[in-house]
């Protein structure tokens, strides 16, 4: 078997699971083949000084953008709305989220945080990259990287905090709310 | 998570998780990977000069290891000769990508067991086109136990001499010959196949069109020889044995090919060269040269493989002439071969 073949059974699977956390399933088994061609196109100008999932990872990045601003531009084309500039892939990933329905506020602290250092904090909580890794996923330095997963880390951490001290919405109805005085049932 | 650079981050797992994907969905890919490869060493040589004259590359390694572990290049010089089996044979090189090629042709080949394959054999005699063989096979590669249908027709300078339809269950590989096979066999026999003394053979239905005696028989149980010389499941074999060489990169009547050398295959090869088709990989010609059958100095053989359509399973049915006159035993005793 060719190595380049063999590369592709050893990362295929990550590379599949980078394509489904941020654009579904369905959009990772149509779009890895893309990846991969484009990756064994590209192969002549690999730095063997790198990751190769990394890589990867940095390829399958650009077919996301690629994807992700073709779509916006159907969707600009079909609503008759001028373009608004730059797809946000978050919006993406929030909808495979919210169509799984899992922790909205984990989701919703993910949303809080800017582009960039959401995709430093998701290669290294999901792709499981060093910094350094990610680094070379996005074509930033290193230092770039860990400075913003270190502000990515924080901002996530104070937005559960604060969401944890916040009101909670009551199970039983609105006039029920935990910890908000006003709306407490007086016997008087 | 003991990692420094994970820890506190097992909370976003959940939300990472994600199905794998499915086996289909990564072989399709791998699939295409492999073509890409093929192509890609295919294209690094000059283009065809036309659909008639060939284009043979030689296909040395140049094994560039590049760091995505190793990816493998090839590096090719070019060789232009007017025809296969002229000039001095280029020396054959055994390349990397044999391997997928030969993993991708048995793919192919297993990706259309179903179809109905087509050989237009053309055997020449001392330079003359004396005899052609068609032969139609449904499905062209059955399992043990499936019932397989075949057609040839046998034409000797244009004149039709022959046409029989066999219908059979495909016998196990190390079934016992039925004891009506010892025999002279009435069925068409075809040229023995180099290596291969004993033709498989087993009982089925046959019915045979003789045009010399303007006869035809239908026999419901008589022996009838499974393999055939140079039919696509005999090159699945040859392709399965390994051993061959790719030779390089050809132009089959416009079809972009891929020429392997059998003569080193592990096991006795059905024909000396064979093109596959570089974009599907099944095989489009195969050749032989003197030696491969007694009294024939080479053999052609190209491949079709149909569809199983109602349209196409009538090519499996003998034509009988009306005017011929039936018989109770298959009129002429004279193989085919």
């Amino acid at each position: 078997m060719d190595e380049f073949v063999r590369l592709f059974w050893c990362h295929g699977p990550a590379v599949h699971s980078y394509l489904s956390r941020r654009a579904g399933h369905q959009q990772a088994d149509d779009l890895l083949e893309e990846v991969w061609v484009r990756a064994f196109r590209s192969r002549d100008g690999y730095d063997d000084g790198l990751p190769a999932l990394a890589w990867l990872y940095g390829i399958a990045r650009n077919v996301l953008l690629g994807h992700f601003r073709s779509e916006q531009s159907r969707r600009t084309r079909d609503s008759g709305r001028r373009d608004v500039g730059e797809p946000d892939p978050w919006d993406a990933v929030d909808e495979q989220l919210d169509a799984r329905r899992t922790v909205s506020g984990l989701t919703e602290a993910l949303a809080t945080l800017s582009g960039d250092d959401r995709e430093v904090l998701l290669l290294v909580a999901w792709e499981q990259l060093t910094p350094a890794e990610a680094a070379v996923v996005l074509g930033i330095p290193q230092g770039t990287a860990r400075s913003r997963l270190h502000r990515a880390r924080n901002q996530l951490r104070g937005h559960l905090e604060a969401s944890e001290s916040s009101p909670r919405p009551c199970p039983y109805g609105s006039f029920y709310s935990v910890g908000d005085p006003a709306l407490e049932v007086r016997d008087d | 998570m003991t990692d420094p650079d994970h820890y506190d981050l097992d909370l976003l797992q959940p939300l990472g998780e994600v199905a794998p994907p499915a086996p289909e969905v990564l072989n399709r890919v791998a699939t295409n990977l492999r073509a890409c490869l093929l192509q890609d060493a295919a294209s690094r040589g000059a283009p065809a000069t036309s659909s008639r004259q060939r284009t043979r590359v030689i296909l040395p390694v140049a094994a560039a290891a590049t760091a995505v572990a190793a990816v493998v290049a090839v590096g090719i010089s070019d060789a232009t000769h007017g025809g296969h089996g002229n000039g001095p044979a280029a020396p054959a090189t055994m390349s990397p990508t044999a391997a997928s090629l030969r993993e991708a042709i048995l793919t192919a080949f297993s990706g259309t067991a179903s179809s109905i394959s087509y050989t237009h054999s053309v055997f020449t005699s001392a330079g003359q086109k004396n005899r052609v063989i068609d032969v139609w096979t449904s499905p062209f590669e059955g399992s043990v136990g499936q019932s397989q249908t075949r057609r040839e027709v046998v034409t000797d300078d244009g004149q039709t001499v022959r046409d029989t339809e066999m219908s059979y269950v495909l016998p196990a590989p190390n079934a016992a010959v039925p004891a009506d096979c010892n025999g002279e066999i009435y069925s068409p026999k075809p040229p023995p196949i180099r290596g291969q003394s004993d033709v498989q053979a087993t009982d089925g239905r046959l019915v045979d069109v003789e045009y010399a005696s303007r006869s035809w028989s239908d026999q419901p149980d008589t022996c009838i020889p499974v393999t055939q010389s140079a039919d696509a499941a005999q090159i699945r074999s040859d392709i399965a044995a390994g051993g061959w060489t790719v030779v390089g990169r050809d132009d089959v009547d416009g079809q972009p090919a891929i020429e392997l050398n059998l003569a080193g295959s592990a096991e006795p090869a059905s024909a000396d060269l064979l093109w596959v088709n570089a974009q599907t990989f099944l095989p489009i010609q195969a050749t032989a040269n003197k030696g491969r059958s007694p009294g024939v100095d080479g053999l052609v053989t190209t491949y079709r493989f149909l569809s199983d359509t109602p349209d196409n399973q009538r090519n499996l049915t003998t034509a009988i002439p009306a005017a011929f006159r039936q018989t109770a035993t298959p009129p002429g005793s004279r193989p085919a071969g």
